[in-house]
């Protein structure tokens, strides 16, 4: 009657499957009813009744399944008390609905393909809207063939209206093809739609509409794709959607929970310890390959919770569920498996970036492969359209976002010339989606990712006006040389010129510069990037002082940097001097080197016409130079001058005096009946001791 | 009589129970010196070694007392003491308790209480002015203080300008040669 296992799904809570649970029930029950002692029957029938239980209140994925439920219905010991109508036709009729089950292979088996009308129809639409684009309308007034077409698409539009939706990825296409209804394809793009206005639609029907779209896109990323204009990249992830019936995962399932129940049953004391070993690695097999499966449905996400309880639960009577003193987080883990499992099959496809992680690492691959061979002309193919896929791909998780801002960066670093008429360049379509992407995490992080392409579109931007420049001198220059027949002359030594390789270095210094301020100015538990900013200052500094000097800024710009270094330098001697004082001519000969450096900069920058300051140079010297002596001593501290000068004032209000006058001494004498001379020497004396210690 | 008085450094004066009474002035209620102190300390910002300089050149470093905290933080130590706490409490007082901790002061009430005047000004980094009637430490006595603080890092220092009213503390113990300048 039923059909093979391999079309039941797994009930997590038993780790076996409908047909397997169902079998098991029947077999219990057929030892049960060939005659057991009593003790064996209570076995058998807790044993029963727990897979019973199961199957009753497991919600079924195929038709399998559904079989399985209905066949436990219908048995003639546990199911439906035969007969309570008259005719007693109840039963027959239970039967004859499960073998029609059974046997329409008409029916979609799986519940993934929920939608799978819809998707079909909308398939159709989509390749139809292709077909009429690309023949336009011929023969005059009357061309009937494409009227026909016309007719067809409204048939298809109104048959998509007509199949109710059973999941998000129903209730997206139909949101989607609303907004299309609604404001018309835009100009070369049958399927794609308007841009969602900024702010919504007018009124509130259109703020709902445009709202509505969004969702569409999110919920079923494929139809970015397809409002885009990229119709093959659409059907290409449609059909991912239409064909995932979970069959990979159901039988990676099915081998886990078979392999251990054989692992499970081994005997304590094995004499076979071939056979164990193999076992052995046959389990851990499948447990690997079931943990390397991502669940897509809720059903599935239980098979993996069941898995995670096997690892959990230590006590032998915990095996098959929680007892009544499991302590809660074990019963939190069961409670989770049935919940998962009743989430069903049913769910929208997950908002994933796979398709872009995977053309990244194709992207990445060919990188790798070009690099070890440059005429490998497969490999600059596919590098170039790969990288083109992860431009327009869009992004919808943080990790998608990164990855395309890393291309981003990647791709400025680069520094290649773009020639405007490329308005395909990748670049393009990497800002673009990633301020499409912005909006979708919330404030804070919609201003970091708006700020980071702004800030590699404005390196982008450098380093492309300094290739069109460049490319303009060296066709002037080679022009003339060829008009007059002569080698072209030196280019003249500029005063300065924005746009050389070290002044634009010395824009990023500085930006690096601010960012080290405000890092520094964090508390320092957020200070981690600091060293790495700081590295790259140092980065910035050798690649300007290793530049082609081309104009006096340049010089002054190196200049500065070289000070920067020598700085370090200067302070790792004096470091070092305290152990080796002959370093300390070392430290001097740096003074000398700094010092000159200090004077000569103004003479430079005024020579260029530039200011310290008007080329991010400011973190250097201040516009009023600093003499080097003042930079280089050791920071005063006003706090303990202060209280030095005080203390310094300190004696002389409590001073004793030391000589006293005649009558002083006179006085004390006679108080104590000494002579003058011993009394003077008594209080110097005592004068002397106080000096030494002054508190008494 | 001097010597009588410089004896009186070994036993140190027995704690007597004291009443201090603390008024808050405004600070435009300061006496004019004492605001010229504050306003030097303000156009100085931070501290700084100047302030003792005009302290000096304008002769009233005599009527402040200076404290502060070691470079490490820890408790604010009397580092200059002025003429009227050595007139009021005594020279041998002063001898005592300069380079040591306030909370070394015998007359811990009123220490306290004055500590917590400190705490303000140097918390606040404002100047306080306070009336003050101090009952229990010899004859009673009342003065009037203007104090300045800072804090730089775990860095404390308190500067305080004071005016005694009219005393009848010990005698004075005048440094030898000082005593026209004392007048």
């Amino acid at each position: 009657m039923r059909k093979t296992d391999s079309e039941t799904t797994i009930i997590a809570e038993l780790g076996m499957t409908f047909g397997e649970a169902g079998d098991k029930v029947r077999a219990l029950l057929e030892e049960s009813a060939a005659g057991a002692d009593e003790a064996r029957n209570t076995v058998l029938h807790d044993e029963w009744s727990r897979l019973d239980e199961a199957i009753v209140r497991t919600p079924p994925q195929t038709v399998g399944d559904a079989a399985v439920i209905l066949t436990r219905l219908i048995c003639p010991r546990i199911g439906f008390v035969a007969g309570r109508r008259e005719d007693g036709q109840e039963l027959p009729a239970v039967t004859r609905v499960r073998d029609f089950l059974l046997n329409t292979s008409a029916l979609d088996q799986s519940v993934n393909g929920a939608d799978h009308a819809i998707l079909e129809t909308f398939k159709e639409l989509v390749a139809l809207r292709m077909a009429l684009h690309k023949r336009g309308k011929t023969g005059g007034k009357e061309d009937d063939e494409y009227d026909a077409l016309l007719d067809r698409d409204s048939e298809l539009v109104h048959a998509i209206a007509a199949i109710p939706a059973r999941s998000g990825i129903g209730i997206a296409v139909k949101a989607y093809m609303s907004w299309q209804e609604r404001s018309g394809p835009p100009l070369g793009k049958p399927n794609g739609i308007q841009d969602i206005p900024p702010g919504g639609g007018r009124g509130t029907d259109g703020a709902l509409i445009t709202s509505l779209t969004a969702d569409a896109l999110r919920v079923f990323p494929a139809l970015q794709a397809l409002a885009d204009g990229d119709e093959p990249a659409f059907l290409a992830a449609l059909a991912d959607a239409c064909h995932y019936t979970g069959e990979e995962f159901q039988a990676a399932g099915r081998r886990y929970f078979a392999v251990r129940r054989a692992y499970g049953n081994l005997p304590l004391e094995p004499e076979d310890h071939e056979r164990v070993a193999e076992i052995e690695e046959e389990f851990t097999a499948a447990e690997n390959a079931l943990v390397s499966m991502t669940p897509r449905t809720g059903a599935e996400l239980a098979v993996k919770l069941r898995m995670a309880w096997n690892w959990w639960v230590e006590r032998p009577q915990e095996a098959h569920g929680p007892v009544s003193d499991s302590d809660g987080r074990t019963k939190l883990l069961w409670r989770l498996i049935g919940e998962a499992q009743r989430l069903g099959g049913s769910s929208a496809l997950p908002v994933t970036d796979e398709p872009l992680f995977a053309a990244y690492d194709a992207w990445q691959d060919a990188v790798a492969r070009t690099i070890e061979d440059e005429t490998d002309e497969d490999a600059i193919r596919t590098e170039h359209a790969s990288y083109q896929r992860v431009a327009e791909l869009p992004a919808w998780t943080l990790e998608g976002v990164l990855l395309k801002l890393g291309a981003m960066a990647y791709f400025s670093n680069d520094g290649q010339s773009r020639d405007d008429a490329d308005t395909d360049h990748p670049f393009k379509h990497l800002r673009r989606t990633l301020l499409e992407a912005a909006p979708r995490f919330g404030a804070p992080v919609e201003r970091l990712i708006r700020y980071a392409v702004d800030k590699i579109a404005y390196l982008d931007g450098l380093l492309d006006v300094r290739n069109r420049k460049w490319l303009k001198a060296v066709n002037e220059r080679d022009d003339l040389a060829t008009s007059i027949g002569k080698p072209p002359p030196p280019p003249p030594v500029l005063r300065d010129d924005p746009f050389t390789p070290v002044r634009l270095l010395s824009r990023f210094l500085g930006d690096a510069w601010d960012q080290q301020d405000r890092l520094e100015a964090l508390p320092p538990g957020m200070r981690d990037d600091v060293r790495a900013c700081a590295s790259r200052i140092d980065q910035y500094g050798l690649a300007i002082l290793h530049s082609e000097t081309v104009t006096v800024a340049d010089a002054v710009c190196q200049l500065a940097a070289a000070e920067h270094f020598l700085e370090m330098v200067r302070a790792d001697l004096r470091d070092g001097a305290k152990k080796d004082p002959s370093l300390l001519i070392d430290v001097d000969r740096a003074d000398a080197v700094l010092r000159a450096i200090v004077s000569v900069l103004p003479v430079l920058c005024k020579g260029a016409g530039v200011t310290l300051r008007g080329m991010g140079l400011s973190y250097y010297y201040s516009e009023e130079p600093v003499t080097p002596k003042d930079r280089l001593a050791a920071p005063p501290d006003p706090f303990m001058d202060t209280v030095a000068a005080f203390e310094q004032e300190a004696p002389a209000m409590i001073r004793v005096p030391v000589d006293l006058s005649e009558g002083f001494l006179q006085a004390g004498a006679e108080k104590a009946g000494i002579s003058p001379a011993q009394a003077r020497a008594f209080y110097s004396t005592m004068v002397e001791a106080f000096g030494e210690k002054r508190v008494a | 009589m001097t010597v009588l008085a410089f004896r009186r450094a070994a036993p140190p004066p027995p704690p007597a129970p004291c009443e201090v009474r603390i008024d808050r002035q405004p600070v435009r209620l300061a006496l004019d010196w004492q605001q010229a102190i504050i306003d030097e300390c303000r156009r100085h910002g931070g501290i700084n070694p100047d302030i003792v300089r005009f302290l000096k050149e304008s002769g009233l470093l005599d009527r402040c007392s200076f404290l502060a905290s070691d470079e490490d933080g820890g408790p604010l130590c009397f580092r200059f003491i002025g003429r009227p706490a050595l007139d009021t409490l005594g020279e041998a007082w002063g001898r005592m308790v300069l380079g040591q901790p306030e909370a070394v002061d015998p007359h811990c009430e009123f220490a306290a209480a004055i500590a917590r005047q400190y705490a303000e000004a140097i918390d606040t980094g404002e100047p306080v002015v306070n009336e003050i009637v101090a009952t229990g430490i010899g004859k009673p006595f009342s003065f009037n203080h203007a104090l300045i603080g800072w804090r730089s890092g775990n860095r404390r220092a308190i500067l305080s300008a004071v005016k005694m009213h009219d005393v009848a503390g010990p005698r004075r113990l005048l440094p030898v040669g000082t005593e026209a300048h004392a007048a």
